[in-house]
């Protein structure tokens, strides 16, 4: 009876605990990280941004992008963001009676990507490579130059194909409309993120001021009363449009892929006295060497770190091997800095896809956010030979003899 | 052979308890396909389904209609079909049974599951993941206690007053099943959190609890074993320990295949994997029947590996553990260690 009792009580006392209301709605994680970063480049040690920043920073966003539940678009953004696909891929998960669904990027991306696309989801830790940081507004796998926004198509590919070795799945199993929406989230967070950062460096230029010049007493009220035709345009939409600019333009910068010379067969290992060549320049000119290694194995003697982790640990000058200095960045969401490995290209695996164009694109542009540079001295057909050895290097026998 | 029968208990709540636990299992399988397929919220409104009462639903909406909706609404109807089941096996305990200890434990069963639908339906109403948590401990809870139940109301369980075995206590076989038991609870629950982990919850949160579910496991592995050996001394030759033992093993090796490969389809090879090719070559299937069933899967044996720890720990306390506070009904006549060599060579 003793133990009836007992039961019912704990019954009684999870309900009266569900009773009390549903969850807290989620909100974006604000960059803390960069907020440091900044302090440390441009203000002296024991110097803080303004108490209100954050709020400021928080609130022009929210005016501007909403929340993770009910995200907005403004008119800056309209040409690249549709809100119909914005909502189905934002919110929490559930779907209609005809099963379109809501809360796609929650549902599929969320637990690595983190809510505010920061790569520092649930899951992140675990990961390697870690998942991406959409805020910095850099991705890898991309058909244009470096420092340009990756089309709707690249990131389409990348969803529909995912990334081999890696923890990104393949959405190939998704409906169209599903992979587009998430597209345009990905979109989304990664102009808010850009925006978000670019606001925190406008105060650090503002030597202590707030970003709207007022009382911090007064800033919440009147921030959260404004509309987004409000915000000064000189503090967010003028810095958005700019954003905005660079992703609308990028199927404009897509780099074009010269025609393969004599000699380069699709779809064969053979490819003649081009891949000798591409062997020479390997070793040569291309420098691969430095970091692939002599083997290709991804074995050279660079150690670097990619551009999210730089971003917060190399800018502001701290050391990669003091825990000590980096402690402070990773009580703020940063993940543990971890050295890029350089691709094993004996394996035959190629991120970014496997065509012979997408291998073109990687030397040609470089891989943005990682050391691999864009090849800005090597003409074409010097390019489409290091194709052609890269390709050839998981059928030869002789791949780790020197030229 | 009359008095005899008269005397033996009625069969009906044993066989209503083994079809509850019959429709149970294939419950928390579909309960585990909501989750891995995100389900959970394809019906917005409970008790009802889309303002239809639960049972008169359009069959071929919920038939022919979106994936998700089939797996929710079916989810609920097996739910229900539980709860009836669990009614008729009240009934049956309470109108047959003798012991007072075993028609409480019906009631529980009952109040149990009533609970278990009651989190379900507050976390499609209140959006709660917390919620959701909750109900993915009780279903396993529940489960179990049907089986502890199946066991108590068994044939074997009545034999047992005649073949138990008192000469000596072992605690190998008394403490070490229920210390099991609750660890392989408490993985349950680990697992439970990181199924239903906060989409905002920090990196930090996920990796410790990953680290805890790895190191339960080991240590159920190592315990699983332990028994085992245990179970394989000649004394517990035919009372049916050996056969429960053996199966742990089985399915707790199965569990560690399926937790490496759950984490394989949802996350690819670790990293110290990728130098090889198959790892390097592996792309995540996203939402494929392969990663949605083994991910299931992986719930699924770890329910199964609590209810053979229950059947063993129930086996092996009622064969082995010192009488207390005994019942006419439910006694122990005690019988000497060559005794019960004796009952099983003749059962053989």
């Amino acid at each position: 009876m003793k133990r009836c009792s007992s039961f019912c009580i704990l019954a009684i006392a999870v309900l009266a605990c569900a009773a009390c209301g549903p969850a807290e709605p989620i909100e974006f994680r604000y960059n803390a990280v960069e907020q440091l970063k900044q302090e440390r480049l441009f203000m002296d040690e024991g110097e803080h941004f303004p108490d209100s920043s954050r709020e400021e920073v928080t609130s022009i966003l929210k005016i501007l992008f909403g929340t993770p539940d009910r995200p907005q678009r403004s008119d800056e953004a309209a040409a690249i963001l549709d809100l119909t696909r914005l909502n189905m891929a934002a919110g929490p998960v559930e779907s209609e009676i005809d099963g379109t669904p809501h809360g796609l990027y929650r549902e599929h991306c969320a637990h690595c990507h983190g809510i505010s696309g920061d790569g520092a989801g649930a899951t992140a830790a675990l990961l390697n490579p870690y998942p991406r940081d959409f805020r910095l507004g850099k991705f890898k796998f991309k058909s244009t130059p470096l420092r340009t926004p990756p089309t709707d198509r690249d990131l389409t590919r990348i969803l529909h194909n995912g990334i081999p070795g890696s923890a990104m799945p393949s959405f190939r199993l998704l409906p169209d409309e599903e992979i587009a929406a998430l597209v345009d989230y990905v979109k989304y967070l990664s102009i808010r993120g850009q925006l978000e950062r670019t606001l925190l460096a406008e105060i650090s230029s503002l030597d202590g001021e707030s970003l709207f010049e007022i009382e911090q007493s007064e800033t919440a009220p009147e921030i959260d009363s404004m509309s987004a035709d409000e915000v000064p345009d000189a503090i967010g939409p003028e810095f958005l449009e700019d954003i905005v600019a660079r992703w609308q333009n990028a199927d404009e910068r897509v780099t074009a892929v010269p025609a393969a010379p004599a000699g380069f067969q699709i779809g064969h290992a053979d490819h003649g006295n081009l891949t000798s060549q591409g062997r020479e320049l390997f070793f040569t000119k291309g420098n691969c060497t430095q970091c692939h290694g002599e083997t290709a194995a991804g074995d050279g003697s660079t150690v670097n770190f990619d551009d999210w982790t730089n971003d917060w640990l190399k800018t502001p000058g701290i050391d990669p091997y003091d825990r000590e200095s980096w402690k402070p960045f990773m009580a703020l969401g940063a993940l543990r800095p971890r050295p890029v490995q350089p691709r094993n290209l004996n394996l035959g695996v190629f991120r970014g896809g496997d065509a012979a164009e997408d291998i073109y694109r990687r030397i040609a542009n470089g891989i943005e956010g990682s050391p691999m540079p864009a090849s800005a001295a090597l003409s074409s057909n010097e390019i489409w030979a290091l194709v052609a050895y890269v390709k050839s290097l998981v059928h030869a026998n002789d791949k780790f003899s020197k030229p | 052979m009359n008095q005899q029968t008269d005397n033996l208990p009625s069969r009906w709540p044993h066989r209503l308890a083994c079809l509850l636990a019959a429709v149970v299992f294939p419950l928390i399988w579909v309960g585990g396909l909501v989750t891995t397929t995100d389900a959970g919220m394809a019906v917005p409104d409970w008790p009802g389904t889309y303002g239809y009462n639960m049972f008169l639903y359009p069959i071929e909406t919920w038939l022919y209609g979106p994936f998700d909706l089939f797996i929710e609404h079916g989810h609920r109807l097996l739910g229900a079909l539980a709860g009836l089941i669990a009614i008729a096996m009240v009934v049956a305990t309470c109108t047959t049974e003798r012991r007072p200890w075993v028609k409480r434990l019906a009631v529980a069963l009952l109040a149990l599951v009533i609970f278990q639908g009651l989190l379900g339906g507050l976390r499609v109403e209140l959006f709660a993941r917390w919620i959701a948590r909750i109900h993915g401990c009780v279903g396993p809870a529940f489960f179990v206690a049907v089986i502890a139940f199946c066991v108590a109301t068994s044939r074997w369980w009545h034999q047992q007053n005649k073949t138990r075995d008192q000469t000596r206590l072992r605690n190998g076989l008394i403490w070490l099943p229920i210390i099991m038991l609750g660890i392989s609870y408490g993985q349950l629950v680990i697992g439970a959190f990181l199924r239903h982990m906060d989409e905002a919850a920090p990196p930090a949160t996920y990796k410790w609890l990953i680290v805890a579910h790895i190191s339960v496991a080991i240590f159920i592995a190592f315990g699983t074993f332990m028994q085992w050996i245990i179970s394989r001394q000649k004394m517990f030759h035919r009372v049916g320990i050996r056969a429960s033992a053996n199966v742990l093993v089985l399915l707790v090796l199965s569990q560690i295949s399926l937790g490496i490969g759950t984490w394989v389809v949802k996350f690819g090879w670790p990293g110290w994997f990728r130098q090889f090719n198959f790892a390097a070559h592996f792309i995540v299937p996203e939402k494929s029947l392969l990663q949605m069933n083994l991910i299931t899967a992986h719930v699924v044996v770890g329910s199964l590996i609590l209810a053979f720890w229950t059947i063993h720990s129930l086996r092996c306390n009622r064969r082995f553990a010192a009488v207390r506070n005994c019942s006419t009904t439910d006694s122990a006549t005690s019988i000497t260690h060559s005794d019960i060599h004796a009952i099983t060579a003749s059962d053989a």
